[in-house]
């Protein structure tokens, strides 16, 4: 209780920091990071026991955000600020953030999903956790992180969204199908080529063909051409739609996991609404 | 009336002479002497006057099937042969007898290429079949298959032609861009013409009904600058057929193939378009000369597995052909087996990282 209070004005130094510095030193083991000042302190520490207990049991890291000073979008606002705040467990940062932002006067939320959170949780699973919270928005703030924490963990105890079975996260954290054993695949050209081959070594043994040219016998400087003539008859130009060329993003869907590439380079999955 | 059976006797000895592919003159196994076909030439005249006089007795008679009976010149017995056969031996005997009178007036060839291969040649030949053959029945080309073997000069037509060639094609230059979101694809369509002259030599047509002509077809091509004047001593030794494929109709199938060839010459000098269609081709045929020559063939009767199979040697080349029978039990493992091997070496290369 007395570091908690003791860490307070730190905190506040960097959430006042924020839009600028993205946050140089913050305490990361706090877990949140009440910047828009909608939740009390006795509601910070209940919040706090649930996120720790969601820490431990599932071994993922969750952060729980609010803001009312965010000069850019939801997504990049909570990417940067797990991120350059180095929050996240394991080699791959995993973890969940959930952000509410109020900047604009309306409750915007994003739930950021890192590394292995990026498989358990798919879209659909996010939008059924944020279908959770807006169910208790009338509420007050504290329902909704903890309706956040209650649905995540009901998620997470189910283990990696069924629509993420055949990804992994590649070295650099994001999402990559599995290399399946394309057998089939593989047993198909392997009998495209044997038959091929077969038949070349078939044809081998007809060697009794009937002759249908003269080639071998006419006198190589023999041909003379009397008219070379090429008339040109008509012309005729036909078009088909191709569609626009879409343009590249820094993202992707695999499996059931849209991701993004935030500013760090870090991937990300997520999601998120006005409420 | 006075024609019959013929053969060449040594000068020396007067056993029968027999020409010698190898040494491309004659020998005789007798008295180990060989003449080139100069000296041969040069006691030919007096040869003929004894021959006369040899065969004048031999009675030409038809049996009731239309076979002709001769008599052998070398021990009196009686050599039946068709009316086609020109040359042939005494089963008796086993000396070879020609048959002059066959190959006389139109029958009397221009020219003989005359054989280079002898029999172990041939034999040889055939015992290399399977080589990079791999559905060959592993017995199959085994010399105690030869069920028989024999040399045979068969008539052949050869045909020079010029042609005055004329095609008429309906051609595509065919160009695609992309603006905006369509894709554009332009053609444009020519009238091609294309006339011109060339000239054939020696365009060969089997003459003889007896020998498939997809066969004859097959041990093409001979080398024609081994042509030599006829003379009734190359058969010496070797079966001799005329023909029975008149000339106009040999020709036919002689400027059925010159056709085709001036089509696709004309059509070859067709460029920069991406489809050619030809429409129509006209071609007027010029008949230059037609030969009528005898040309080299070792025939082999094989006999796998009470089934005969006809294969051909070309007398002078040397290039064999024949349709082997295929192992299915051959097909079937080495069907298994690539298909097991390539699927080795994808997973491999897919276990290495490549390969999605």
């Amino acid at each position: 209780m007395k570091k908690t209070i003791f860490l307070f004005p730190l905190v506040f130094l960097a959430i006042f920091f924020l839009p600028i510095s993205h946050l140089k030193a913050l305490d990361t083991s706090l877990k949140i990071y009440d910047d828009a000042d909608i939740l009390t302190e006795e509601e910070e520490n209940a919040l706090r026991d649930e996120v720790q207990n969601y820490i431990d049991i599932y071994d993922m890291d969750m952060v729980l955000v609010t803001t009312k000073t965010n000069p850019q979008d939801t997504y990049n606002y909570a990417a940067d600020f797990y991120d350059e705040n180095g929050f996240g467990i394991h080699e791959h940062k995993d973890g969940v953030l959930f952000l509410i932002d109020r900047t604009q006067g309306y409750n915007d939320v994003y739930m950021l999903t890192t590394g292995e959170a990026i498989r358990v949780y798919d879209d659909a699973r996010i939008d059924s956790i944020i279908d959770d919270v807006a169910e208790v928005k009338t509420k007050g703030y504290y329902q909704m992180f903890h309706a956040f924490i209650t649905s995540s963990f009901y998620y997470a105890s189910l283990g990696v969204a069924p629509s993420n079975a055949h990804t992994h996260l590649t070295a650099d954290g994001s999402l990559a199908y599995d290399r399946e054993f394309p057998w089939f695949r593989f047993l198909l050209f392997s009998s495209i080529i044997a038959t091929i081959i077969v038949a070349i070594l078939v044809a081998k043994n007809k060697m009794v063909k009937k002759a249908f040219d003269a080639n071998g016998y006419l006198e190589k400087g023999s041909v003379n051409f009397t008219r070379k003539q090429d008339q040109f008859l008509h012309t005729h130009t036909s078009s088909i739609y191709i569609g626009s060329s879409s343009s590249s993003s820094s993202g992707g869907r695999v499996g059931g996991s849209t991701t993004h590439s935030s500013h760090s380079g870090t991937s990300h999955g997520g999601g998120g609404r006005r409420l | 009336m006075a024609d019959g059976t013929l053969d060449y006797k040594c000068p020396n000895c007067d056993a029968t002479l027999k020409f010698n592919p190898h040494g491309q003159n004659w020998v005789c196994e007798y008295c180990r002497s060989s003449f080139t076909r100069e000296e041969l030439d040069a006691i030919d005249i007096k040869k003929k006057e004894v021959l006369t006089k040899e065969t004048e007795a031999d009675s030409l008679e038809k049996d009731e099937e239309g076979m002709d009976i001769y008599m052998c010149p070398n021990c009196g017995a009686q050599i039946v042969a068709d009316e086609n056969t020109s040359a042939t031996f005494c089963v008796y005997c086993r000396s070879t007898a020609i048959l002059k009178n066959k190959l006389v007036g139109k029958f009397n060839p221009s020219y003989v290429i005359p054989f280079h291969k002898t029999k172990e040649d041939a034999m040889e030949a055939f015992k290399k079949i399977g080589k990079g053959r791999p559905f060959m029945p592993k017995e199959f080309s085994s010399k105690k298959n030869i069920n028989d073997i024999k040399g045979v000069y068969i008539p052949f037509w050869l045909y020079d032609f010029s042609i005055q060639g004329s095609i008429t094609a309906d051609a595509n230059r065919i160009s695609t861009w992309t603006s905006g979101n369509y894709q554009y694809t332009k053609t444009d369509t020519y009238r091609v013409y294309r006339d011109g002259n060339m000239v054939f030599h020696k365009i060969p047509t089997d003459g003889s009904t007896r020998f498939n002509d997809e066969m004859m077809n097959s041990i093409e091509p001979f080398d024609y600058s081994g042509l030599e004047t006829f003379t009734h001593s190359y058969l010496s030794g070797f079966l001799a057929e005329k023909y029975d494929v008149d000339g106009p109709v040999a020709q036919k199938v002689a400027e059925e193939r010159a056709r085709n060839t001036a089509t696709s010459t004309l059509r070859e000098s067709v460029h920069g378009y991406n489809t050619v269609s030809i429409m129509n081709a006209n071609h007027t045929i010029n008949l230059l000369k037609q030969d009528y020559v005898l040309l080299p063939v070792w025939m082999l009767n094989i006999k796998y597995k009470d089934k005969m199979y006809l294969f051909a040697m070309n007398g002078q080349t040397g290039k064999m052909i024949g349709d082997i029978p295929i192992d299915k039990k051959k097909v079937v493992f080495w069907w298994i087996g690539i298909v097991l091997l390539s699927f080795l070496i994808f997973s491999l290369i897919w276990w290495i990282g490549g390969l999605a």
